[in-house]
């Protein structure tokens, strides 16, 4: 068997990709594993154990010459790109995982004529579409944040079912790095004994960096508590960040920018106490090589998603109403600055505890940390990373559905038909009483037996919609396959499909008026609009399952958030 | 040209052009002193060469044209670092004692392969060897030596290989036009001309400007004011011009007399490496701005050979080349006037232009005959008995129907110093040109030069004053064969010698011969058409069949085959499936940059 594992984004990426080459190598022991990547991440892909091969995909040159207004360099451009394509087709790859969602990435594998594919790939009518129930979910979930617990690591470790209970990134050190990060120490007069810091001012865009002054305040404050030897890190690019740091802390911290290899950055955190950092590729280098992560979630950052995976990190951020999009424009210059020093202390402090087991007990909230929130990692009993709140506080709506949907999504998604679903309840029930015993009641504008009623009628209403979607289908396909015969069969398909497509705006409107239906109104829509092929018998076949499966999870859901609230309604009174 | 092992026992080399003395190094490595320069170092010529090598900035693609060949540290340098290298070397002698070394060393990367030439330069230009390097656009390193004993040479190789690479090359060729005026047209004449070379053009052009311009100025009482805004106007046009000029990334940009560009538009433009040419169509006497703006570029064209051209070398503009307007037969040609045409344009004499006041004075005194005027400015209570005048702007196919209808088309030089004939008069208007191509008879004022482009007995005969003038339209009026047979010659003259392309080729011509060395230094775009490139092409190739579907005129870069490429995949072929992902990479990369921008 061979694998072609792709992602051609950044080296973080590569990174939060690991789990997932892991996974593989678990499903295929004997297998041939390639990544390819592009430079960046060709160090992280070379240390991940169970990469046999990596390819390094460029394509800055390619750009340069298309660019260029030059015959002779296009032909160039053409001729390297035919290659390139040429030896990837001679590998003979059975298998590709394609975590790059790029319309790019799906062309060039489907010019290698790789007969699987899972992720983003091309329809065989040249349609950009993607492959696979999980890919469809991180595709999508970025349209309703709020409702998504889970980590990128867990989503793309689940493009194959995950047989790993344990799961980590992956990033190997050598011996040389950590001569080199000794090396280091030394030369900084700093031991084994000292209280080291790392600081990753940069990020790679303005709006997801918590303020330079804000580090160094906390720097100040790190060295009068824990006597701290700081070092500033990052690429060549960011030492302008490291100058303004140094002119506000003067000598308060060494400033390595392009001092260090990635491997090298890697054994200097191996042996730090702990890494404050914004959301960047720097995290998840710390959070493989087990150095606790402080992550500064400001910007449009979702630390749930892209936070640092592994047990034993910490995230803050401001407290917001909501998470918005991805591409969330930026609040304004001031939540760069709204998180003070002296609260992302209380964060590091929880970042040393959550490495030997975690706080003790939640904070009660007090006016230090009245307007962030705070939250540790652990892996939840359902092997996924969880961040678990530290300021003990009341649940919201958008808490409970979130439970709702990670444990339904969890359950679900692997899943061919309905009846497959999982139905072990005590893995669940694990999980989910974990959760709730980190909140100290319900609040809301509505109790919370009112909102489960509101998203009961939701989940219930939607699957009805769901059912008659699914109905109108059965008979489409009826009259498609011949089951039906009907006098104007073309006519009575149209008039189906016409149907189908009124019903797709109910559903839509659904998911407006309910915003708790939405990732399910959002799903079911991606794949009906990833529908391939041109076989109407198949894509009505198709178009039915989707609405099944929609009626599937708002069961599920409707039977999930009743035993999310046997357990409130236990937890809460005994409290 | 041929290879250096080829020169050995060539009895060229035994011409001693001077002394040549060979001097042994510190390390065993000799060098050799001409003249009392040594030609490489005496403590370690090989790392001398090697750092030399590095020191330069080659593109890797090109191949390189070595001017001095030494005793071969700098040849073997080159090849060592991985580019194919020819060399020119000036003194056959020294070529001699290369081979001497060569023979004598050992291990030596193996140069003697290069081709090598030395001897005449001007040789060099019918060498069939080197013109096929020449065509390769090589980077030109000159041995810093040999630029100190033989600057001449050097000079002379470097004009000749410029020509040699970059005759018959597309340019990319920006043409700054003006907003309003005579210039304008003319510009568009130049743009044609350039894509009719085969030139990628980009014409500049500022006339959508002029309404706004002129509303502008005229809604303004204030002279101060006006100037005011005027001043900005014009910074705006030109920075306007800069911005879509730099996105064009010409290799020469060619702006036209009149045109709203800054003193420092030459200036941004050079610091870019684009060469930059003025073509002032204008009369200098009339219009003496040329004094401050002629130094500026790299080269100055203008119409009107002689005293002009002492003064542009008082005003310190050294590359500066007469170059006269022209017509375009593909505007400018004869046509056929209907009948309900004929009733206009019809008569025995025309006039076709602006009412100055010498053309005016000298008009009023053509009576009784069939005279008719189109043009502005011409209210006068004499002419007007006994000429029809058509006051108004006209356009070009109206000219080129004045000239279909008139027997005797007048040409008079405008002029504000003269009634009637200029006698100085020394700037031939494009006129003379185009009403010849438009097949037009026609009698012009004697300015001078014109019999340099016409015969002035066959083919436009002139006149000098009003006299002649009469008598000589009362002699072609009544003389009908010889009328046709001269405006015939006049017309066939005009479209083989004096087109708006031969114009565009002399303009390239002198920037090739003299800074054609920066043009090959920079690099030029390779751009062909697919055409070419099929032809270039094994013909088993799935790129091949792809590219033989589409116009063979088109250009082989990605933005002209964009159009060509489907988006979605659907029956692609797979040439074209490949360009589909490039252009996908591309676009992807570049909705990037613009939001980092």
């Amino acid at each position: 068997m061979r694998i072609l594992v792709v992602q051609i984004t950044r080296m973080g990426d590569v990174i939060q990709t690991s789990p997932l080459v892991h996974a593989l190598r678990l499903h295929h022991p004997e297998a041939h594993i390639a990544m390819m990547v592009r430079k960046m991440g060709k160090l992280v892909a070379e240390r991940h154990p169970d990469v046999d091969e990596v390819i390094v995909y460029n394509e800055d040159n390619m750009f340069i010459d298309l660019r260029s207004r030059d015959s002779d360099r296009l032909l160039k451009a053409y001729r390297e790109t035919e290659q390139f394509i040429d030896s990837l087709k001679a590998k003979r790859f059975d298998v590709a995982y394609n975590t790059t969602n790029s319309l790019a990435s799906a062309m060039l594998l489907r010019l290698t004529g790789i007969p699987e594919i899972v992720g983003a790939d091309l329809s065989d009518d040249g349609c950009f579409i993607r492959r696979g129930r999980w890919v469809n979910y991180f595709f999508t979930s970025v349209f309703c944040r709020e409702y998504n617990d889970l980590n990128l690591c867990d989503i793309f470790r689940h493009f194959v079912r995950p047989i790993d209970s344990k799961p980590s990134l992956y990033f190997t050190l050598h011996d040389e790095d950590r001569a080199h990060a000794s090396a280091l120490l030394r030369a900084n007069d700093v031991t084994e004994n000292d209280f080291i810091v790392c600081m990753q001012l940069g990020a790679s865009e303005d709006s997801k960096r918590w303020a330079v002054s804000r580090y160094a305040e906390l720097a100040r404050l790190l060295i009068e508590t824990y006597k701290a030897k700081i070092f500033l890190v990052g690429v060549q690019e960011e030492a302008c960040l490291g100058n303004e740091f140094m002119q506000l802390a003067p000598g308060a911290a060494v400033p390595l920018y392009g001092h260090t290899t990635l491997s090298q950055l890697g054994a200097l955190l191996e042996c730090s106490d702990v890494l404050i950092t914004n959301d960047t590729g720097t995290m998840h280098v710390a959070a493989a090589v087990k150095c606790p992560v402080t992550l500064v979630s400001v910007g449009h950052v979702h630390y749930r998603e892209t936070g640092p995976y592994g047990e034993g990190h910490c995230a803050i951020e401001y407290k917001r109403e909501f998470l918005g999009q991805s591409d969330l424009k930026v609040r304004g210059a001031d939540e760069h600055t709204r998180i003070n020093s002296e609260q992302v202390l209380a964060a590091v402090r929880v970042a040393l505890m959550a490495k030997s087991g975690g706080p003790e007990k939640q904070m009660i909230d007090n006016t230090t940390l009245a307007n962030v929130d705070l939250y540790y990692t652990r892996m939840a009993p359902d092997s996924c990373l969880a961040f678990y709140p530290v300021i003990r506080r009341p649940m919201h709506k958008r808490d409970l559905l979130r439970l709702a949907y990670r444990a339904m999504w969890l359950r679900f998604l692997h899943c061919k038909e309905a009846s497959d679903v999982d139905h072990d309840q005590s893995k669940v029930l694990r999980c989910l009483q974990e959760f709730i015993m980190q909140f100290d009641g319900f609040d809301a504008d509505e109790p919370l037996h009112e909102y489960h009623k509101t998203c009961e009628e939701g989940f219930t209403a939607l699957g009805e919609l769901a059912a008659e979607g699914a109905e109108l289908a059965r008979q489409l396909l009826d009259i498609l396959s011949g089951k039906t015969v009907h006098a104007r069969p073309m006519t009575a398909a149209r008039d189906y499909v016409e149907n189908l497509m009124q019903l797709d705006e109910k559903m839509r409107l659904h998911g407006e008026l309910h915003p708790a239906c939405k990732p399910l109104v959002l799903i079911a829509r991606f794949e009906r609009d990833n529908l391939e092929g041109a076989d109407p018998i198949d894509l009505a076949r198709t178009t039915r399952d989707i609405y099944r499966a929609t009626i599937t999870c708002c069961s599920l859901l409707n039977a999930i958030l009743d035993q999310i609230i046997s357990l409130c309604e236990t937890a809460f009174t005994d409290t | 040209m041929k290879m250096l092992e080829a020169w050995r026992g060539d009895p060229l080399l035994n011409e001693m052009l001077e002394s040549v003395e060979w001097v042994e190094g510190r390390k065993g490595f000799p060098t050799l002193r001409v003249r009392g320069v040594l030609l490489h170092s005496q403590y370690n010529p090989v790392e001398e060469a090697r750092r030399f090598v590095s020191g330069l900035e080659l593109s890797a693609e090109r191949p390189v044209l070595l001017l001095g060949v030494g005793l071969g540290y700098h040849v073997a340098a080159l090849r060592e670092a991985g580019y194919e290298v020819a060399c020119v070397e000036p003194n056959p002698a020294v070529l001699r004692y290369a081979l001497e070394r060569i023979s004598n060393t050992e291990s030596e990367t193996d140069i003697t392969k290069v081709p090598v030439a030395t001897g005449d330069p001007d040789d060099l230009q019918s060498d069939a060897l080197f013109q096929a390097f020449a065509e390769k656009m090589p980077s030109l390193v000159v041995h810093p030596a040999t630029a100190q004993l033989y600057p001449v040479y050097v000079e002379k190789i470097t004009g000749i290989l410029s020509q040699l690479s970059l005759t018959g090359k597309r340019l990319h060729i920006a043409i700054v036009g003006p907003m309003y005026g005579g210039s304008l047209p003319i510009a568009r004449y130049l743009v044609r001309a350039f894509e009719q070379l085969g030139h990628q053009v980009l014409f500049v052009d500022n006339c959508k400007a002029w309404p706004l311009y002129e509303t502008m100025s005229k809604s303004i009482q204030s002279k101060r004011v006006g100037k005011q805004l005027s001043e900005l106007a014009s910074h705006f046009l030109s920075e306007w011009s800069y911005a879509r000029v730099m996105e064009f990334a010409p290799d020469l940009c060619i702006t036209m007399a009149q045109a709203p560009v800054s003193n420092t538009f030459t200036a941004r433009l050079r610091q870019s490496g684009i060469l930059t040419a003025f073509w002032y169509v204008e009369n200098w006497r009339h219009f003496p701005y040329w004094k401050d703006i002629a130094p500026l570029y790299d080269a100055f064209f203008h119409i009107q050979p002689g005293v002009f051209e002492e003064q542009l070398d008082v005003a310190g503009c050294t590359h500066h080349a007469f170059i006269q307007t022209g017509c375009d037969p593909g505007i400018h040609h004869p046509v056929t006037l209907t009948e309900k045409e004929e009733s206009v344009y019809r008569c025995d004499v025309s006039f076709a232009g602006a009412g100055y006041t010498n053309r005016i004075a000298l008009f009023k005194g053509l009576t009784g005959i069939d005279f008719k005027i189109w043009g502005v400015n011409w209210v006068d209570r004499d002419l007007s008995r006994n000429a029809t005048i058509h006051e108004g702007w006209f356009d070009t196919d109206t000219y080129l129907k004045i000239a279909a209808g008139s027997k005797i088309n007048l040409n008079l030089h405008s002029s504000a110093h003269h009634y009637g004939v200029d006698p100085t008069c020394d700037a031939l208007n494009p006129r003379v040109f185009e009403i010849a191509a438009a097949g037009g008879f026609q009698l012009c004022d004697p300015c001078i030069g014109l019999e340099q482009y016409f015969d002035t007995e066959t083919e436009i005969p002139v006149y000098r004053s009003l006299d002649e003038l009469r008598e000589k339209i009362n002699w072609y009026l009544s003389h009908e064969d010889e009328r046709i047979e001269a405006a015939r010659l006049a017309h066939e003259r005009a479209i083989n010698e004096h087109t708006y392309i031969a114009r565009a080729q002399s303009m390239l011509d002198f920037i090739l011969r003299n800074h054609g060395d920066k043009l090959l230094k920079k690099g030029l775009r390779i751009q062909k058409t697919v055409g070419e490139v099929v032809d270039s092409l094994d013909t088993d190739n799935t790129l091949v069949t792809w590219l033989k579907g589409l116009p063979s005129n088109v250009l082989f870069t990605h933005e002209a085959l964009k159009p060509y490429i489907q988006s979605s995949g659907f029956g692609h072929t797979r040439a074209e499936a490949i360009f589909a992902y490039m252009t996908e990479v591309r676009q992807f990369s570049e909705s990037l940059l613009k939001d980092r921008l």
